[in-house]
């Protein structure tokens, strides 16, 4: 086996992957399901293939079936926190990208404060703080900071920041941090510099070996993803399922979850090139495909999407939403607050959501982590 | 201590089944020095709602309940966002926390601690997985937390691999039980494990409960016939289409079990007896 993920990455056909799914007959997609998953990449890849829609109903039943199976009728529920929205890189598709003129903000420690109160309020009890990339405003001190005052209410508290070092990760994984999320945006090498052209941000391989590195720090959640419109779907799902796969043997103590967010607007004013974004019904394909493969990695829903999609994502490959999210530092205390990542669709409150979630048979679990498990209080 | 299990003692057993003419009347399960009138345990995972778990723990008549701490309120307050606790009867069936989540001794250990301080009592359901995706116990950590906490005087019931060693090194260390998988957490397969988890009936003086897999009721029964003197269950209640009739079933088959153990174990030997005797040339 190898052990990083950017050789394995390299290693592997996934552009020619990708147009064998392209091209999948329905006779494949016919063995595939008869088998009731994908044991392999290929059958993966037929599973997300354009003729695999036409039996979007089976496998949304299969994934629904095995979702239940491993994570029961709940939803693990949980907030984003954003902390800080200063960032040094200039990534062609981001809101908080440096040239931007918007209300820039780092919270100080009584605001993050205010923030985790207000958020607690709002019931949630598993926290991800966010941040964009600032070496100076958001060292690792500052960070650690944060994560002390959040676990001071919030059982749970994992984060999705710029990515750092073993070490960095051991110091908040000894201060109580469950998990650590980042975002590959895309998988594909070569389109990666153009999107990413300053700061260190434009450092692929750094960002792409992120989770293994958190893994040898102690992170017990791992979440990944590419962001939807940058490049064509496919490739970019293969490769986050590829991921989650080399994940499971490198990094066999820690949970994987994958999200599947797609573009939406933002102060950016990027435009995604035609059929780069998957639509409602491949969103939904893929969902069960991921289920089907990797029947234990968690798949998150954020409010980014639709409560339409939502609403029907929770019954069939869903396993942790968040409701009501502020992307803008500061907002969850000051619902007037500008400055925003991008906008949010489904603005359902969480004791709304909640009862939607109940109306379907689902558990609302606000708390699955004690902190004490990972480090002292 | 337990009913003796070598063949003397289960001709014992079958007498007494006899003599009372019923096997209703077998004797209680006793683990950490109490009683318990059902052999069927229930987790509380994985269910569509608390008003569901509560209708099937009580049809169930399961005598202990288990919680995952992680999902309970820790610091002693009554959160409603995060206290499974709170939809719990402790009036009917004995509540025990389970150490879900750690990875390690140390954590199970410290968080076994905080549930005890929270108002759990002694004991605890011992769950060590640092594999988050299969959810499989690490024997080692097990046997040095099991070393701690029995010491501090906790009744400690042990989740692990269907290991009759290490269910024997255990009891050693003071386990109360020994909660022995079928198959791994959440597979409904059954008792994959049944030659080792027949192994350990014969050689535990604890409580040997067959835990995690079972996903039918007739699963629930072939352990208890083997021997197992009770089944934990979670999954196949808690996503069955109706929880509450499903949790009646196990209870069935945990009773039908029980008693099938009871009339076969003086019986049913593990080598088969001839009819007409081999011997007989000796008169």
């Amino acid at each position: 086996m190898r052990q990083n993920f950017y050789d394995e990455l390299s290693n592997t056909d996934l552009k020619g992957l990708a147009e064998r799914s392209r091209r999948a007959s329905p006779a494949d997609v016919d063995r595939v399901l008869a088998a009731g998953g994908a044991g392999t990449l290929e059958d993966f890849a037929v599973l997300i293939s354009p003729a695999a829609l036409a039996r979007i109903e089976d496998m949304a039943q299969i994934s629904a079936s095995l979702t239940e199976g491993v994570f029961g009728r709940t939803m693990r529920m949980f907030a984003p926190l954003y902390v800080s929205n200063e960032c040094v890189n200039n990534c062609k598709y981001c809101g908080f990208a440096c040239r931007h003129k918007i209300d820039r903000k780092t919270l100080s420690l009584e605001e993050v404060e205010r923030e985790v109160e207000a958020i607690y309020k709002l019931g949630f009890r598993t926290l991800l703080l966010v941040a964009a990339e600032n070496p100076k405003l958001v060292s690792t001190g500052y960070m650690g900071e944060c994560i002390k005052i959040a676990i001071k209410r919030m059982p749970s508290v994992s984060i999705e920041i710029a990515p750092s070092s073993v070490e960095d990760y051991r110091t908040y994984v000894d201060l109580g941090c469950e998990g650590l999320t980042v975002f590959q945006e895309t998988y594909d090498e070569a389109v990666y510099p153009s999107l990413h052209p300053s700061g260190p941000k434009a450092d692929f391989k750094w960002r792409l070996g992120t989770p293994e590195r958190g893994a040898d720090g102690g992170m017990r959640k791992l979440g990944l993803g590419p962001l939807l419109g940058l490049n064509e779907w496919r490739f970019e799902i293969l490769a986050v399922a590829l991921h989650a796969c080399f994940l499971e043997k490198r990094a066999w103590k820690s949970q994987v979850s994958i999200s599947l967010p797609r573009m939406r607007p933002a102060a950016s004013g990027f435009i995604p090139k035609e059929g780069d974004i998957p639509n409602d019904k491949e969103l939904v394909q893929i969902t069960c495909a991921l289920r089907m493969f990797l029947p234990r990695v968690s798949l998150v829903v954020s409010t980014r999407e639709s409560r339409k999609m939502r609403d029907g994502l929770m019954r069939i490959g869903a396993t942790q939403m968040s409701a009501f999210s502020s992307t803008q530092p500061g907002g969850y205390a000051d619902l007037t607050k500008e400055g925003e990542q991008f906008h949010i669709d489904d603005n359902r409150t969480p004791e709304e959501f909640a009862r939607a979630l109940r109306e379907r048979g689902i558990d609302p679990v606000w708390k699955d982590f004690d902190a004490s498990l990972a480090g002292r209080r | 201590m337990k009913e003796c299990r070598s063949g003397f003692g289960r001709l014992a057993n079958l007498r007494r089944v006899a003599a009372l003419g019923t096997s209703m009347n077998d004797e209680k399960l006793v683990i950490g020095g109490r009683e318990f009138s059902s052999r069927l345990f229930l987790g509380t995972g994985k269910f569509p709602s608390e008003k569901v778990m509560r209708e099937a723990l009580a049809v169930s008549g399961a005598s202990i309940v288990t919680v995952a701490l992680k999902r309970a309120d820790l610091s002693g307050g009554n959160d409603p966002h995060a206290d499974i606790a709170q939809w719990l009867e402790p009036e009917k069936y004995l509540v025990v926390p389970n150490t879900s989540g750690a990875s390690n001794a140390a954590e199970a250990v410290r968080i076994a601690r905080l549930g005890k301080a929270a108002g759990f009592g002694d004991f605890v359901k011992l769950e060590i997985h640092p594999d988050p995706n299969y959810l499989l116990p690490d024997p080692v950590e097990t046997l040095e937390a099991t070393k701690i906490l029995a010491n501090e005087g906790f009744k400690v019931m042990a989740y692990i691999n269907a290991d009759p060693v290490l269910a024997l090194r255990l009891q050693d260390a003071g386990a109360a039980a020994v909660m022995p998988l079928g198959a791994p957490i959440g597979t409904n397969r059954g008792v994959e494990t049944l030659p080792q988890i027949k192994i350990m009936v014969k050689q535990c003086s604890v409580p040997v409960v067959v835990d995690a897999g079972l996903g039918a009721p007739s699963h629930a029964a072939q352990a208890m016939e083997a021997g197992a003197d009770a089944v934990m269950v979670n999954t196949a209640v808690a996503i069955a289409s109706d929880c509450k009739a499903m949790a009646e079933a196990f209870s069935l088959a945990v009773r039908a079990g029980r008693t099938a153990y009871l009339v076969s174990s003086g019986r049913k030997f593990e080598k088969a007896s001839a009819t007409s005797p081999l011997t007989g040339f000796l008169d």
